[in-house]
């Protein structure tokens, strides 16, 4: 450790605290916000609001066309199904490719790997008309399906370099003691792979939760919509003319800040897992 | 041996075939098409359609005005986002690469923006550079300065969606500090001992022990300002307000595949080249790499 002189640690924790207060400006000015009333919100901006009150809150949970709940729960079973398949197949293959020899096993592997260099917008135009076709539009099927055959290659990519840190003479024990290899899988592999699902887990989480596109492709009725369709639309239940309406910033910041909260409560629940998972994979989910 | 090769082979695929089946549904299958669909002036309220040879394209590139104007602000845009955040990721990282009390707060609030759903960033942004009622322009006229239309106005539209995409920007920030934390302590003591000033540090020993990172961030950054959707899209209302001056590549794609007059062959010829301008990008990001990474030999 080298050491450091008082004046360089003081400037240390003075640009700490002034970057950090200018990242949370926007948030702090929003959150404020939500206690105002109407005039207050829609006024040249105040700080402080003339009392601090849950009214603004109650008012968004008694709007007729908003939801919290509703959306809350369609996002969270869209996240579980996505999770289960993901989970699931991706586990699957990667065992494979860790586990047994076959020829051009690389050759796979990479081939499969190749498909992250595609942006969504090359696939989503036949994938979108193959679920119109089927008849899935306005359901949330279109919105996991694809997670149940392993089409994560980020995850199977994850799992594999997982599974590579685990000891091969364990898998190697129980197959001399007679274990199929979906039992080796199931009962030795997945047991051991908590910190990996962990992962998979915070990545899908806020990525489903902060998923707009395939919600706005496949949701039309409101009753299905997701959190992130809810909350962009809340505006518009008090738009009443063109561009340039009022928007009551008082209601919009009170529910804008209801939505953050499932991702803030597992942000600050598992924030050291939650920085290592994404850091590792460079993505939002 | 043979016999191992072959219960190799079979359980093989008994456990990777379903990613085999993936691939072909939903990757190899929907390419083919888009290609296919680029020759063509497919719509969805017009299933039956014929092939029209390179029209689309030309389309694009030669008429289509709204497209040349998506095309500049995404270049921008994307120029603009990915120096800017990787400039702030770094700053952040050095700020945070010091073993001081309380470091591991302010990583967790460095951090957090980049946890905020997009759907609610576009709010807590709309809000702050609110033309009437935000806090900017009220410390604007406090200053004594102009206030200024921000979003609402299309010749700052673009630099305010650019201010609020730098929020999140915590992920090339703890790459960076991963890879600052990993740079020997002692190489700083020698150089400190033969009198280095803090830049001559920064550039002698810290710059080419980052520079992997620096590459992987950059191709990181490229290519997600490149693709970025949701935000232009919320604060653009989906159409690029004001007068298509927040456009970008992917809103209009999205417009022109999913809304009226959802022409899906205009689209798919678009989404390619898309992909072409991605791919080459990506291979020149490879190329000037050699010129900054240093790697271990």
């Amino acid at each position: 450790m080298r050491t450091r002189t008082k004046s360089v640690t003081f400037m240390l924790y003075f640009a700490l605290s002034i970057t950090s207060l200018a990242l949370l400006l926007p948030l702090i000015s929003l959150m404020l916000t939500s206690f105002k009333t109407f005039n207050e919100a829609i006024g040249v901006y105040k700080w402080i609001p003339a009392q601090f009150n849950f009214k603004n809150y109650e008012k968004v949970f008694a709007l007729k066309n908003f939801h919290y709940w509703i959306y809350l729960r369609n996002t969270m079973l869209i996240f579980a199904m996505k999770a289960i398949g993901t989970i699931l197949t991706c586990t699957l293959t990667a065992y494979a490719f860790i586990r047994f020899n076959v020829k051009y096993k690389n050759f796979f592997f990479i081939l499969l790997l190749s498909v992250i260099l595609l942006p969504g917008e090359l696939l989503a135009i036949p994938t979108y008309q193959f679920y119109l076709s089927v008849g899935w539009f306005d359901t949330p099927y279109p919105l996991f399906t694809a997670c149940f055959f392993a089409t994560d290659v980020f995850m199977i990519f994850m799992f594999r370099q997982f599974f590579m840190s685990i000891p091969k003479e364990l898998f190697e024990a129980a197959e001399t003691d007679g274990a199929s290899e979906f039992k080796i899988y199931w009962r030795i592999l997945i047991p051991l792979s908590r910190p990996a699902i962990m992962t998979c887990l915070i990545l899908y989480f806020t990525g489903t939760y902060n998923d707009l596109y395939g919600p706005l492709l496949y949701l039309s009725s409101p009753g299905k919509w997701t959190m992130a369709q809810g909350i962009k639309s809340i505006e518009d239940i008090f738009n009443l003319g063109p561009r340039d309406y009022i928007v009551p910033w008082n209601l919009v910041s009170a529910a804008t800040i209801l939505s953050l909260i499932p991702v803030m409560v597992l942000f600050m629940f598992a924030q050291k897992q939650f920085m290592e998972s994404v850091a590792r994979t460079g993505i939002k989910g | 041996m043979s016999v191992r090769n072959r219960k190799d082979t079979r359980n093989f695929f008994a456990f990777a075939g379903i990613s085999m089946i993936g691939f072909a549904t939903f990757y190899l299958y929907p390419i083919i098409r888009t290609v296919y669909m680029s020759f063509t002036n497919t719509s969805i309220m017009d299933p039956m359609h014929d092939m029209i040879g390179w029209k689309n394209f030309k389309r694009a590139i030669v008429y289509d005005d709204v497209f040349h104007l998506a095309l500049r602000n995404t270049f921008r845009y994307a120029i603009a986002v990915a120096i800017l955040k990787l400039l702030l990721a770094l700053f952040a990282a050095l700020l945070l690469n010091n073993q001081i009390k309380g470091i591991g707060f302010f990583r967790s609030v460095f951090f957090m923006p980049f946890v905020i759903p997009t759907f609610a960033v576009s709010y807590v942004f709309r809000f702050f550079f609110h033309p009437a009622n935000g806090l900017v322009n009220r410390i604007f006229i406090n200053l004594g300065l102009k206030p200024s239309g921000w979003y609402a106005d299309s010749r700052t539209s673009l630099i305010t969606l650019v201010v609020s995409s730098l929020w999140g920007f915590g992920v090339p920030m703890l790459i960076f500090l991963a890879a600052l934390q990993q740079v020997p302590r002692d190489l700083y003591e020698v150089a400190e001992l033969d009198g280095a000033t803090r830049w001559q540090k920064f550039k002698a020993i810290t710059m080419p022990a980052i520079s992997p990172v620096l590459f992987f961030n950059i191709m990181l950054a490229t290519i997600d300002s490149l693709k970025s959707f949701d935000l232009a899209f919320l604060m653009g209302h989906g159409e690029g307000y004001p007068a298509n001056s927040t456009l970008l590549y992917s809103v209009y794609l999205f417009n022109q595949a999913f809304k009226n007059p959802w022409s899906l062959g205009y689209a798919s010829a678009l989404a390619l080249m898309f992909f072409v301008i991605l791919l080459t990008l990506t291979g020149v990001n490879f190329l000037l790499s050699r010129l900054y990474v240093k790697t271990e030999n």
